[in-house]
Formats: structure tokens, C-alpha cells, sequence
């Protein structure tokens, strides 16, 4: 740091903009990794500071607040931008200077909050966003008769390009010497429609022209959107992405499956026989290569999410199903928590934060991890693999189907669980689904790549971290103490996990839980998955054959009865298996009374379920 | 390898699984917490050369690992990335 750094005062902003206008883009472009998250006091909404140095060695501090339509708050995120800017936030200072970034593609909308944040007495800069997309898709408008009508300095910025934030760096430091700390303003926004009406004058006056949309897409968007031919659609292309994760997975599977054989193999020929192979090969590589294996079907189902919402499409899905939410009497905002929850219902939980109505947002909660995560694929791969032949009906592939059937009756019995809660504790009025229809775009293959990149290291990091480690002390606990001397039994059944196991076992018995489910259930509570890892692992010890690793589909195919199989898929349609998410769901909703209903109803689900199942499957044959 | 080196292997495998997982499944605000306390507690030892060491690990393990603990704490840096399909979604009349 020199002297003529340390002799300018830092300068501190705000980043103010719609949601979804590239504001987190442009702070992670200024920024880089200097950048501190966490929460604003009290409330579980996101604070993220950054710094910069400018060129004059100005130090900046960059605020990044919530998005907004408007600064007449409808959520907890537009309160708290609000509060912000009008430095009405205890122990948030009041920043110096407003950067409120415009989508230069959706600049009516944008103007509006520009006009409600200039009312204010808010020093500020305006950076077009998105210029160099809407230059190329024909959007007309005249940047310096922006400026001139708006009375402030407005900048063309391309928040993904490397140098697209150097007008606005410039801007700031000719800035910096004339902005000030602002005096707090009682003023309030002005009436709406004063607005609106202003708003349209700007547009007119610098020539703002939306370019015409393309007939093809016209057409298209009128078969997407269409209630029942865009149903169809939206059903076709789920039942296609399940066929997919099946079929074509089922090459790189084996592949993975057979190196990991081929490892176990090497490890057992060259270490010699004690309890450093043991914990090797039957801890370790049993219980991992079980979990590995599933990689591939991983990154097909969400290489076809990212591409559904690069596309455009996934907004247009959220307008389709408004209705079906609407009926339940979910808020259509509830799509997007919903949606995020196949992923991970931890995500999917803080993207209710959205929904302005309390009792909307609670019951999105407590039925979010009924949507299929990504960390019960495993096991439901595994059990359709062991227990579903891999036939085609008609000209589908059965287990495809039922993976299908599975996502589905996550779906119905969230809607149905939905229905009751809005019906008895959640009551409350019906609020209507506002969209932002994007345009449809091809999805481009950088995001693609970035985004499975990203669930690759997510899981491969799961995999070397707590599934690691918590395969290591199964196996320990799985190999001590050591059987008593003229034992018959496999090792397994003397030891702790052993034990545990058929304590358990009473409990699940009715269910048609043996005792090395029972153990598998308990490490699956820090995460779904684990419970693949563990029946490698217990199966591993628990069998002669030093080979099983990477091959537990047919041991279980060989021991379990099918209805055990059915009653286990229905048991993990239900159950809460995942600790962070009940920790979650305390956090948002400040209070253990919802996480622990969640775990009460879901236990009482997925035990139900799984009792129901294995009774008629007994019924019908399936022992 | 002879029997009693294996089992000190297996042991520290072990103890260190049990160490790593436990940490892994600590809620992240006492993760957050317990770095914050062992670098304050690392950066008051004063005595050489205990207090190079002190110095290394504050640097090279504890200031790191806050660092990304305190990143971890936001919804922005969630494992599991952003919400798909958040783009576009536009909140509609509501309570405030």
C-alpha cells in the first residue's frame, strides 16, 4: 500500500438492481475474491460486502443487496434494500453512492426503480448492463439522453466480459471526489402510476425501442405455454430426462464399476491379509465405489436442468404448473424453492425467502424435502438396478420408468401434504405468479460445462469428505470387537454396528428393514447417500468374497426380498434422512417447531409407506 | 508389513476419520466460531519457538479455513450452488 492510497478515503456503495439484471455478476467482476458473505443481523437475508482498489489506489467497498422491483417493499429482501439505501438499517451504514444496475434489455422495468431511487436524493450511478446483448439483438436507445434526462451519469457495462466493468470504475473515481455521505431521507417513493407515466416519457424521449420478437418463437412460446398441450410437453420431457439418466448412464457405470473391481482386486493381491486390507477394501472401497458409481447418472440429470434453464424453458414450466400450485393452495412462487430441492431441498429451503406470505412460505418448507434430491438418486438407482429388470416396455426402459414414478410420487405426495397443511394450519389467501418470460436462447456450453463441473466436485468432495470418513468408522465399528471364540456367524453380526444393527432391526422389522438396512439408516441421516456407502461397506464384511466391492446391486439382488427393495424405495420417498436440512429449516423459520413437525410427518410417511408397501407386495407374491 | 504397524495405521485412520467427520457435521456457525477462538488463541502466543509455529499454522491452515467459513455462510456460496431456474422469476403483490 503506498502513501497516495492511504491518503484518499475509502469510498463505500451499493449495488442496487432488479433481480436477475447480472447485479451479482458486476460485484464479482469489480470485486474478484475479496468478498465477505453473511447474513444482516436478526433476519436470514444475505449481506455481501466486497473491496476494490481503483486506479487512483482508491480503496471502494462494495455492498451487493438483495434485488428488487421496487422500493415499496413486498418481501423480506426489498425491506431490507430499502432500509439500506435510506440508511434506516441498524448497524448498516448508509452507503455513499447508489450503483443501480439496469438490464439494458428490460429497461422499463428498470427505470421505474431508477426513478423511485433517484426521488430519494440518492447519489447515484446508472450501469446499463446487458449493452453488449442488447446491441445485438437490435434494442435501440440513447445512452447520453439517458444521462441527460435522468440527471445522473449512466455507464454501459458487460458484467461477464473481463473488462466490462472499466466505464463504471472510471465513473466512480470521477465520482468519488463529489459523493458523499447522503443525509438520511424521510422522503417516500412517489405514487405509482406518476411513476409508471414518467417512466414511459424517459423511454419515448431516448428512443427506447424493443426489437420485434421472432414469429418462430411467437409460435413456440403459444405451444409451451398452452395449458394442456404445454403440460403434455413439460410431462414428455421429465419422462425423457428419466429415460435418459438410465439408458445412458449404464455404459460410463459399468466402466466406473469394473475399475473399481479391478482396484479392490490389485489392493487384496498385493497387501497381505489383515486389518489394513480389511479397512482398504471392504471399508473404503466397498463403501465409496458404491456411492462413485452413481456420478454419471448425476451429471445427465443435471446436464439437462441446466440446459432446460439456460434455454428459457424453466421460467415458462413455473407459469404452466401456477395452476397445479394454485390448486393445492401453494403460492406459484413456490416453483422455484420446489424446483431447487431436486437438487438439494437445503437451497431449495432458502429460496423461499422469495414468497412474501409467512404461511405460503412455511408450508413450501415443511413439503420441499419430499422433491427427490440428487442424494437419494443414488439409492434409488441402486435399488432399481438390483430389483428391476432392464427390459423395455413398449418403447420405453422399465427402469427408467419407475426411477419416473419415484420423482413423481415425491411430487404428488408434496402436493397432497400441501393441501392438507393450507387447508388446516397454514390457511391463507391465494397470491398470484408473476413471471419474466426470458427469451429462448441456445445453452451455452461454458455455463453448461461450469455448472456440471460443479456438481461434479460438489459430490466428488462429498465423497472424499463425509462419506470417507464416516466409511472409515463404519468400518471400524463394523470389525470390533472381534467375534468370541467358535463364533459361526459372519464377524459383522458380533460387532458394534452389528448390535446397533439389530436393535434397529426391531423396530424396522415390520417394515421389512433387516438388520444391515437398519445400520445403513443411521450414517444416511448426515446425508442420503451415505446409505449406499454403507450397505457396500456392511455387505463387504459381511460376505466371504473379497471381490464385492463396486458390485453391491447383485448381493442385495441375491439377499433381499423384493418387497424389503419397495419398501426401502417407498421409505426414501418420505424419510427426513438428512440432518442440515431440518437445521436449516430451524434456521429460516427461527424456531424448532417446524423442523421438528417436518421430521414427525415425514418419519411417520415414509414408515406408513413403507409398511403399506411391503404388505402388499407380500400379498402379491413379492417375498 | 508387520501386524502392529498396521493397526497404528488403522488406528490414526480411524481418529482421524472421527475428528474430520465430527467437524464436517458441526453446524457452520461453530465451525466459524472455534477458528475464530484457535487463531485468537494461536495469535496471543508470544514465546520462540512456539511461537513460529503458532504463527504458521494461524496463517497457512486457521485464517484460510475462516475465511471460507465465513463465505460458506451465505446463500450465494451454498455447496450446491444456485437455485435452477431462479432467472426470470418476478415476485408479484404481496404483504410486505
Amino acid at each position: 500500500m503506498n502513501s497516495a492510497a492511504d491518503a484518499l478515503p475509502d469510498q463505500r456503495f451499493a449495488l442496487v438492481g432488479l433481480p436477475n439484471c447480472g447485479k451479482t455478476a458486476l460485484f464479482n467482476r469489480l470485486t474478484g475474491s475479496h468478498q465477505k458473505v453473511a447474513n444482516y443481523p436478526g433476519v436470514t437475508v444475505e449481506r455481501k460486502e466486497g473491496h476494490f482498489r481503483g486506479p487512483s489506489h482508491r480503496q471502494y467497498r462494495v455492498l451487493d443487496l438483495p434485488g428488487v422491483y421496487s422500493l415499496r417493499p413486498t418481501t423480506l429482501d426489498e425491506a431490507i434494500t430499502r432500509d439500506v439505501v435510506l440508511g434506516r438499517l441498524a448497524g448498516e451504514a448508509q452507503p455513499e453512492l447508489v450503483v443501480l444496475v439496469a438490464d439494458a434489455t428490460h429497461l422499463a422495468l428498470s427505470l421505474r426503480l431508477i426513478l423511485d431511487v433517484k426521488r430519494l436524493g440518492v447519489p447515484m450511478i446508472v450501469a446499463l448492463n446487458l449493452s453488449d446483448v442488447a446491441k445485438r439483438r437490435g434494442y435501440a436507445l440513447d445512452r447520453e439522453r439517458l444521462a441527460q434526462e435522468l440527471g445522473v451519469p449512466v455507464v454501459e457495462t458487460v458484467a461477464v466480459a473481463s473488462d466490462g466493468a472499466e466505464d463504471l470504475i472510471a465513473e466512480l473515481e470521477r465520482n468519488a471526489t463529489t459523493a458523499r455521505a447522503m443525509v438520511s431521507s424521510d422522503r417516500e417513493v412517489a405514487d405509482v402510476r406518476a411513476t409508471h407515466a414518467e417512466a414511459a416519457r424517459i423511454l419515448e424521449v431516448i428512443g427506447y425501442r424493443v426489437p420485434p420478437r421472432n414469429r418462430l418463437l411467437e409460435t413456440a412460446d403459444r405451444l409451451v405455454l398452452h395449458p394442456v398441450a404445454g403440460m403434455l410437453l413439460l410431462g414428455a420431457l421429465l419422462f425423457f430426462v428419466f429415460q435418459a439418466v438410465f439408458s445412458w448412464a449404464a455404459a460410463p457405470m459399468d466402466a466406473i464399476q469394473a475399475g473399481v473391481a479391478v482396484v479392490a482386486h490389485w489392493l487384496t493381491a498385493v497387501l497381505p491379509d489383515g486389518v489394513l486390507r480389511s479397512l482398504l477394501v471392504d471399508g473404503i472401497l466397498a463403501g465409496v465405489g458404491s456411492v462413485v458409481v452413481f456420478l454419471p447418472q448425476i451429471i445427465i440429470l443435471f446436464a439437462f436442468i441446466l440446459a432446460l434453464e439456460d434455454s428459457g424453458y424453466l421460467p415458462r414450466a413455473a407459469y404452466l404448473l401456477d395452476r397445479v400450485m394454485g390448486s393445492v393452495g401453494l403460492s406459484g412462487r413456490a416453483f422455484i424453492p420446489l424446483l431447487s430441492s431436486f437438487a438439494c431441498a437445503i437451497p431449495g429451503i432458502m429460496a423461499t425467502r422469495t414468497i412474501p406470505n409467512l404461511r405460503d412460505r412455511l408450508a413450501t418448507i415443511m413439503i420441499a424435502p419430499l422433491m427427490t434430491c440428487s442424494a437419494r438418486l443414488p439409492v434409488y438407482a441402486l435399488l432399481i438396478a438390483a430389483f428391476i429388470p432392464a427390459r423395455a416396455v413398449g418403447p420405453f426402459n422399465l427402469q427408467g420408468l419407475v426411477l419416473f414414478a419415484l420423482y413423481f410420487a415425491g411430487i404428488a405426495s408434496a402436493l397432497i401434504v400441501a393441501f392438507v397443511m393450507k387447508r388446516t394450519m397454514l390457511k391463507s389467501a391465494y397470491h398470484p405468479l408473476m413471471l419474466e418470460l426470458p427469451d429462448y436462447q441456445w445453452p451455452n456450453a461454458r455455463n453448461l460445462a461450469m455448472g456440471l463441473w460443479e456438481r461434479v466436485r460438489i459430490f466428488m468432495s462429498r465423497v472424499g469428505g463425509v462419506i470417507l470418513s464416516l466409511m472409515v468408522l463404519l468400518w471400524f465399528l463394523s470389525s470390533y470387537p472381534a467375534p468370541p471364540a467358535g463364533a459361526v456367524g459372519p464377524a459383522i453380526e458380533y460387532s458394534f454396528a452389528g448390535m446397533i444393527g439389530q436393535a434397529l432391526a426391531v423396530v424396522f422389522a415390520p417394515i421389512g428393514f433387516n438388520w444391515q438396512i437398519s445400520i445403513a439408516l443411521v450414517p444416511g441421516m448426515a446425508a442420503r447417500e451415505v446409505a449406499v456407502a454403507a450397505l457396500g461397506t456392511v455387505y463387504s464384511l459381511s460376505g466371504s468374497d473379497d471381490g464385492v466391492a463396486g458390485a453391491l446391486a447383485p448381493m442385495i439382488a441375491a439377499s433381499w426380498s423384493l418387497a424389503t427393495a419397495l419398501s426401502l424405495l417407498a421409505w426414501y420417498v418420505f424419510a427426513p434422512q438428512c440432518l442440515s436440512t431440518l437445521v436449516v429449516v430451524k434456521r429460516e423459520t427461527n424456531s424448532w417447531r417446524y423442523p421438528l413437525l417436518m421430521a414427525a410427518y415425514l418419519f411417520a410417511l415414509a414408515y406408513g409407506a413403507a409398511f403399506l408397501t411391503y404388505r402388499l407386495a407380500l400379498a402379491f407374491g413379492g417375498g | 508389513m508387520p501386524g502392529w504397524l498396521q493397526n497404528l495405521v488403522v488406528g490414526l485412520a480411524v481418529v482421524a476419520a472421527f475428528l474430520y467427520a465430527t467437524w464436517l457435521l458441526l453446524p457452520a456457525r461453530l465451525r466459524f466460531s472455534a477458528l475464530g477462538r484457535i487463531e485468537a488463541r494461536l495469535g496471543r502466543v508470544s514465546s520462540m519457538p512456539a511461537a513460529r509455529v503458532a504463527r504458521w499454522l494461524r496463517e497457512r491452515w486457521v485464517t484460510p479455513l475462516r475465511a471460507r467459513a465465513a463465505r460458506a455462510s451465505g446463500c450465494g456460496d451454498c455447496p450446491v450452488g444456485p437455485a435452477p431456474g431462479a432467472a426470470g422469476v418476478r415476485r408479484g403483490p404481496g404483504r410486505p
